[in-house]
């Protein structure tokens, strides 16, 4: 191509700013921005814990136990006299880690499986996809109960079972846009060039997989959430003494008669972190897809 | 078409295999000695160390893990999932206790969510932009947001500690005393139903705000058609396939989310027992309902999949 038609098909074009164009999308609807909001704080409490919490979300009083909101306790204290809302603001924490760490761990490996699988077809294609059908005619929330049980509770055993659970999603979605970016000409013209396997599968392929990725790794953060709690409500999950929401529930769930406030709080805050990184997969959905715009 | 159902039993055949090998070494990863649980649940003092090696042959527990493994799955393949290590009773009977209750609960929010789920999708797009398509949006969106177990706390607070117009948790067979079976059932069934309900809604919600954009519906507008007939004959048939996909991981999903309802309402279901399995590693219980859920989702997978050449034309069965 020669130089000066460079300008000429430049000017052609109405300039876009797609940074911009992205941004106005994603903010154009109110609950999106909600979602950014909510997370900004969220993370801002995870990170700032120790100052924003108004005590030490492990420090017992047994002369104050199960007290009523009040103004001293704004959400009461549990059975052992801990402050509710410090133990929820540090609940943050887990709640983050489980949240962007499975999904990360589950989206990393889901996307080489697939990647291998969608590229290499064949008998490899065979194998992944009968093993991702295998795991995924289990329940998520029965899997990973197995595997909580398998590698005891606690943070780490939790991550690794949450991610096994979410793993197929990865490894399908992955392996299916594979299939079908594969058949581009540009990636024929990367091999005829002569250009390795894994370039063309990580700089070719890869890239183009990216939006529906990014839509689906927000998505699963709230589905992530929702099956630590599980499983920490149902006492394989985070044990106490840790301030894990799931597990705050269970315990408030003693007293529903008599403090409501203990079960009824930890639920409200899973719901709005699951709600708000819902809301904010939505708007990435809609400004990753110009098509979809204002469907959902 | 007979092949193809052929070609797909015998792929559901091949995905259940894997799923019995998956939970089956899984189970024996575990860590703790399997046979001390059955040893400990009787008498530990009485027994000595042959006698637990003698009783780790009877168990069949001192070959290698494959031979178990066929063991078990010979076993299972003629109906015998093995015995409960802590209760000794029988698996597969106390599964075939179990199901009917679950499955009970399980469909009657299956089908709840195939109604109210698309129909609230349908009126929520056909309203576009107003106060009824906000509600059921946000509806939704809470729906698909709520923890189960959570939600189950709530209606129980509401409900039963403070209303007092419905029982707290239980079971009673319809067989038995229908009225309490239903009094006790409509909680657990409300949040079982609230997933599938909300994202149904969702989904119909996109999927005719879709359709309702192509030509073919502007042509109908424009002959003059009636809104109803063209919500019911022209859009609906059109964007319901999606629905049906989504349907299909639903039942799926009832499962799973049974586990914490019947704990949450004290049920004596599949999902009751596979948790106090999962506490007290008592595998051929968890081993064995895992192997029945798997069956069930597989085969309701496969008559999604038929439906769905049914309910599309356009797709041929090669």
């Amino acid at each position: 191509m020669s130089e000066s038609m460079q300008p000429i098909t430049e000017e052609a074009l109405p300039r876009i700013n797609e940074f911009r164009r992205f941004v106005r999308v994603l903010c154009s609807r109110g609950v999106v921005s909600f979602g950014i909001i909510a997370i900004t704080a969220i993370i801002l409490a995870a990170v700032f814990a120790p100052i924003v919490a108004p005590y030490d979300p492990y420090a017992q009083s047994l002369d104050a136990v199960l007290q009523q909101p009040n103004s001293k306790h704004l959400l009461g204290t549990d059975s052992l006299g801990r402050d509710t809302l410090s133990r929820i603001i540090f609940g943050t924490r887990i709640t983050l880690l489980i949240g962007v760490g499975t999904v990360l761990i589950a989206a990393s490996l889901g996307t080489i499986i697939g990647l291998i699988a969608g590229y290499f077809g064949g008998w490899i294609f065979t194998v992944i996809m009968r093993f991702t059908d295998g795991i995924m005619a289990v329940p998520p929330l029965l899997l990973a109960l197995v595997i909580a049980a398998l590698l005891g509770t606690g943070i780490k055993g939790v991550m690794i079972a949450v991610s096994f659970a979410l793993l197929p999603g990865y490894i399908r979605l992955i392996c299916g846009q594979v299939l079908s970016v594969k058949e581009n000409e540009y990636v024929m013209a990367a091999r005829s060039v002569g250009v390795s396997k894994t370039g063309i599968m990580f700089r070719h392929i890869l890239p183009n997989c990216f939006s529906p990725l990014i839509v689906q790794m927000t998505m699963m953060m709230g589905l992530a959430i929702l099956i630590e709690a599980s499983l920490s409500f149902l006492g394989l999950g985070i044990k106490p003494p840790s301030a894990a929401w799931g597990s705050m529930v269970y315990d408030g769930y003693k007293y529903l008669v008599m403090r409501p406030v203990l079960s009824l709080a930890p639920g409200l805050a899973i719901m709005l972190v699951v709600f708000a990184f819902n809301m904010i997969g939505d708007g990435l959905r809609d400004a990753l897809d110009p098509r979809l715009r204002g469907t959902l | 078409m007979t092949t193809y159902i052929l070609r797909r039993l015998i792929h559901a055949g091949l995905v259940i295999l894997i799923v019995s090998l998956l939970v089956f070494l899984l189970m024996r990863l575990l860590p703790g000695d399997p046979i001390l649980m059955y040893v400990t649940s009787g008498d530990l003092q009485a027994i000595s160390k042959e006698q637990i090696e003698h009783l780790r042959n009877e168990l069949g527990m001192d070959k290698p893990l494959l031979v178990q493994y066929f063991d078990w799955l010979w076993h299972a393949v003629q109906g015998d999932l093995g015995k409960s290590l802590l209760h000794r009773y029988n698996v597969l009977q106390e599964i075939g206790r179990r199901l009917p209750i679950t499955l009970y609960l399980g469909l009657l929010s299956f089908v709840i969510g195939c109604i109210v789920g698309p129909f609230l999708g349908v009126v929520s797009a056909v309203r576009r932009g107003t106060w009824v398509d906000s509600l059921v949006t946000l509806l939704a969106n809470l729906g698909i947001t709520a923890p189960p177990f959570w939600l189950g706390a709530v209606l129980i607070f509401v409900f039963a500690l403070q209303l007092g117009i419905l029982p707290v948790y239980g079971y009673t067979s319809p067989w038995i005393n229908l009225g309490r079976n239903l009094q006790q059932s409509l909680m657990p069934v409300l949040v079982l139903a609230t997933f599938p309900t909300a994202s149904s809604a969702r989904q119909t919600r996109s999927s005719v705000i879709e359709v309702m954009r192509q030509d073919y519906i502007r042509t109908a507008w424009a002959k003059g058609l009636s809104e109803r007939v063209i919500i019911v004959r022209h859009v609906l048939k059109n964007a319901l396939m999606p629905v049906v996909t989504l349907q299909g991981m639903m039942l799926r999903n009832i499962i799973g989310g049974s586990v914490v309802v019947e704990t949450v309402f004290g049920i004596p279901g599949m999902g009751k027992l596979v948790v106090d399995g999962m506490l007290s590693q008592d595998y051929p219980v968890v081993q064995g309902v895992i192997l029945i859920v798997a069956v069930t989702v597989v085969l309701s997978n496969l008559l999604v999949d038929v439906l769905y050449g049914w309910l599309d034309p356009r797709i041929q069965y090669e």
